[in-house]
């Protein structure tokens, strides 16, 4: 399924099927958007149909990626979408109800004998709770395995959105071995192109409400919309975004084309981190006491961009990474790199 | 001119080979410097460029342009400004006068300017800035009065960088002083080397002199040397300022500065992350510079897009010499060919980027607009 359209239409779409998904009483359980997200076969987006997919490329998973974090909606949604393009025909006989997430298993150790076995612990894992099957990428193997599968032991905790941020404990669990160095790595350049996307569309969620925020809010005898502070504060976000959202595109280039791909994806979660930060603290600063209630919707917005910056490694050891690509790969690497972004775009 | 202009990958790679080529032929007869785009003046080295056909690279080829796109032009522009090469000479007159004249100019105009523009012959200055006019630019006072069908021009400008060494000024002048500021203004081509033009040279804080306060005494200029309409300076004037700002100048100002950073990146315990903060920066930006000329090439005016790239891409810039600075740990030193030098030269000429071509404050009331219309 390829998205056509506009930003708006998708939007709009976006809109209509997840209104009213608030923040997850219990984040624990399945989301009840995730019906309707299936019913739409959304979850298949960015999977060849020759894969029981729906078609479409990582352009399109990004789109919705953004979409979804627009409307602050909840759901397991790019995770699954990734995990299940990763595991490509081992997952072909799932059902798209199927929660599928994907753990980064660096802390994790493998013993092959009696079939592959993992070992150990990860924290933070993102919807793990109510998954159904795990993908969990160490070393240069990425393995698959059913959630239940013995040996598996899923901790629930939530993390500052009320989003569910899990311990994941393996002692000796039986996996099969789907893929290797390249999907591991695709699975740690995905999971953070994910979370790119997700903090550029929950900052122009903020952004949108704090425009409308200022427009409407008088004091003074005007609306602030009228003040210069103000709107040079409207100016900053409006200016950051339009950068994350150029690195993004370019970052989503480069996993179409299979270039640069770290370093692209490094760049667009460091832009998009940095875009956040800056968001977050205008808005807040712009709403004054109303955004920090609980009724308004701010919270639901600024929560997930909080939580979200360090989720796919951190933007601290993504920037580092990059500062090393750039010392071993010198000057004349870094300018090959600048000439060389945007070229996607041409 | 709002053809769609489309050029391979392959051609733009064989061009960037060729400016290399060409800078590396010289790279004897200049020292890299930051800035090197207000700052190294060479006019030979202009001409030179002229010559390969690197000027005036997007102008029609009757015009004596290369009938290229703006994504030519941006990778001509960004190899120069990497090398820290004198490009000052013919800059100004390139970037944003050369256009000007193709936007508004008439035939005759465009075949006496554009050809020597392009050739690095013809060198101009901006007259645009008074020391009442500074932001506020349609608050200019300088008159142009008709003399015949010709035109007499008095009044004082500032910061006009390069003046002493341009054979022409672009002079934004005032022709009906009756309605309202923004009426009223028109746009000349004036001869530097005319009577009653004075230069007097103004000192920047690094002790170099590289801008002027200009006076004109009743300078006569020819008729046909209006560009555009008389009456609609303010129009093209916007136009002209919008088109310039998104160029990889607004970028790479201090560039030489980040490639010793990166010979040093991660060794005696200096992080790397705020090293990959800065590429992580460098890059969206060249994403918004290579979109803004993909725009342009479509036939577009994207000029949200860069008054945005403007006032990121100069923060950049700064930031970029402080993050140095910092990580260095080396003492700015003034004007040498070390690394302490280049940032002696980068520090010291910082002040200046969020100034020139609009400052951070008006472009920020420029996005705000876009988002929140009156
Ligand atoms: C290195 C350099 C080279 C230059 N070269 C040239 C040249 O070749 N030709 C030429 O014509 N000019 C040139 N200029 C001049 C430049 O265009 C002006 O300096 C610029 O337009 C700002 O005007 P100003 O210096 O009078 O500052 P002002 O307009 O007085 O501004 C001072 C401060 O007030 C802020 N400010 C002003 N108005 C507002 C407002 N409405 N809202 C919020 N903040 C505001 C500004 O942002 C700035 O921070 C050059 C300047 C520099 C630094």
């Amino acid at each position: 399924m390829r998205l056509d359209g506009s930003r708006e239409m998708l939007d709009g779409v976006v809109a209509d099927v997840l209104t009213g998904v608030d923040d997850l009483e219990d984040p624990h359980v399945v989301p009840p958007a995730w019906a309707t997200v299936v019913e739409l076969d959304w979850p298949l987006v960015g999977i060849p149909e020759g894969f029981g997919g729906a078609g479409g490329t990582v352009a399109d998973v990004v789109a919705l990626t953004e979409a979804v974090a627009r409307q602050a909606a909840s759901v397991p949604l790019h995770e699954t979408q990734l995990a299940r393009s990763l595991v490509g025909m081992a997952a072909v006989d799932l059902p798209a109800s199927a929660v599928i997430i994907p753990v980064d298993g660096r802390a994790l150790t493998i013993t092959a004998g009696d079939g592959t076995r993992v070992d150990g612990e990860v924290t933070g894992v993102g919807w793990a709770s109510i998954a159904d099957h795990l993908v969990v990428g160490i070393d240069d193997q990425l393995l698959w395995l059913p959630a239940d599968t013995a040996g598996v032991q899923i901790e629930p905790g939530v993390d500052v959105a009320n989003e569910p941020f899990d311990t994941v404990t393996f002692s000796s669990a039986q996996a099969q071995v789907v893929g290797d160095r390249r999907a591991v790595e695709a699975l740690r350049n995905g999971a953070a192109l994910g979370r790119a996307a997700g903090l550029v569309g929950a900052a122009q969620g903020a952004a949108k409400l704090t425009i409308e925020h200022v427009a409407a809010r008088e004091q003074f005898g005007r609306p602030l919309a009228k003040f210069q502070l103000v709107r040079a504060g409207i100016a900053d976000m409006a200016a950051e975004l339009e950068l994350a959202r150029g690195a993004l595109s370019d970052a989503v280039d480069a996993h179409l084309d299979d270039r640069d791909m770290e370093l692209r994806t490094g760049v667009a979660l460091s832009s998009a981190a940095r875009t956040a930060t800056l968001v977050l603290r205008t808005s807040h600063q712009l709403h004054g006491a109303i955004g920090v209630t609980r009724e308004h919707a701010l919270h639901r917005f600024t929560r997930r961009l909080w939580a979200w910056r360090d989720r796919a490694g951190s933007q601290r050891s993504w920037e580092g990474r990059l500062g090393e690509l750039a010392a071993n790969g010198g000057p004349d690497e870094v300018w090959r790199w600048f000439t060389s972004t945007g070229d996607g775009a041409a | 001119m709002s053809q769609i202009r489309q050029e391979s990958p392959e051609q733009l790679a064989q061009l960037r080979t060729q400016v290399r080529a060409l800078i590396d032929g010289w790279r004897d007869r200049f020292t890299p410097r930051a800035d090197a785009w207000l700052r190294g003046y060479d006019r030979g080295f202009s001409q030179a460029l002229g010559e390969a056909g690197m000027l005036g690279i997007t102008w029609p080829e009757e015009v004596g342009g290369g009938g290229r796109s703006n994504r030519a032009r941006l990778v001509v522009t960004e190899e120069l400004l990497r090398a820290g090469a004198p490009v000052a000479a013919h800059w100004i007159a390139d970037r944003q006068i050369g256009p000007a004249i193709l936007r508004e100019g008439t035939p005759e105009l465009r075949q006496e300017f554009l050809p020597r523009i392009a050739a690095g012959d013809a060198t101009f200055c901006l007259c645009m800035s008074e020391t009442e006019a500074g932001s506020d630019l349609a608050a200019v006072r300088t008159r142009a009065v008709r003399d015949g069908d010709d035109w007499r021009i008095t009044g004082t400008k500032i910061w006009t960088s390069q003046a002493h060494r341009s054979e022409y000024a672009y002079v934004l002048a005032r022709t009906d002083a009756s309605g309202p500021k923004h009426e009223g203004l028109t746009e000349f081509i004036l001869d530097m080397g005319s009577d009653g033009v004075e230069v007097r040279p103004i000192i920047d804080l690094q002790g170099e002199h590289h801008f002027n306060e200009v006076v004109f005494d009743d300078v006569l200029v020819p008729g046909r040397w209006v560009i555009g309409e008389v009456g609609g300076g303010w129009t093209q004037v916007t136009e002209q300022l919008a088109f310039e700002r998104g160029g990889a100048e607004r970028v790479l100002s201090t560039y030489l500065v980040l490639e010793e950073l990166v010979k040093v990146a991660g060794r005696d315990g200096r992080d790397l992350e705020a090293v990959g903060r800065l590429i992580a920066r460098l890059l969206s930006l060249r994403q918004m510079l290579w979109s803004i000329a993909s725009a342009m090439d479509a036939g577009d005016a994207p000029i949200r897009q860069a008054a945005i790239v403007k006032r990121l891409g100069t923060t950049f810039e700064q930031e970029l010499a402080e993050t140095a600075r910092y990580l260095l740990g080396t003492v700015p030193t003034p004007l040498a060919t070390s690394v302490s030098g280049l940032l002696g030269d980068a520090l010291l000429a910082s002040p200046g980027f969020g100034i020139r071509g609009g400052t951070t404050e008006i472009l920020g009331t420029i996005i705000a607009r876009e988002e929140l219309p009156a």
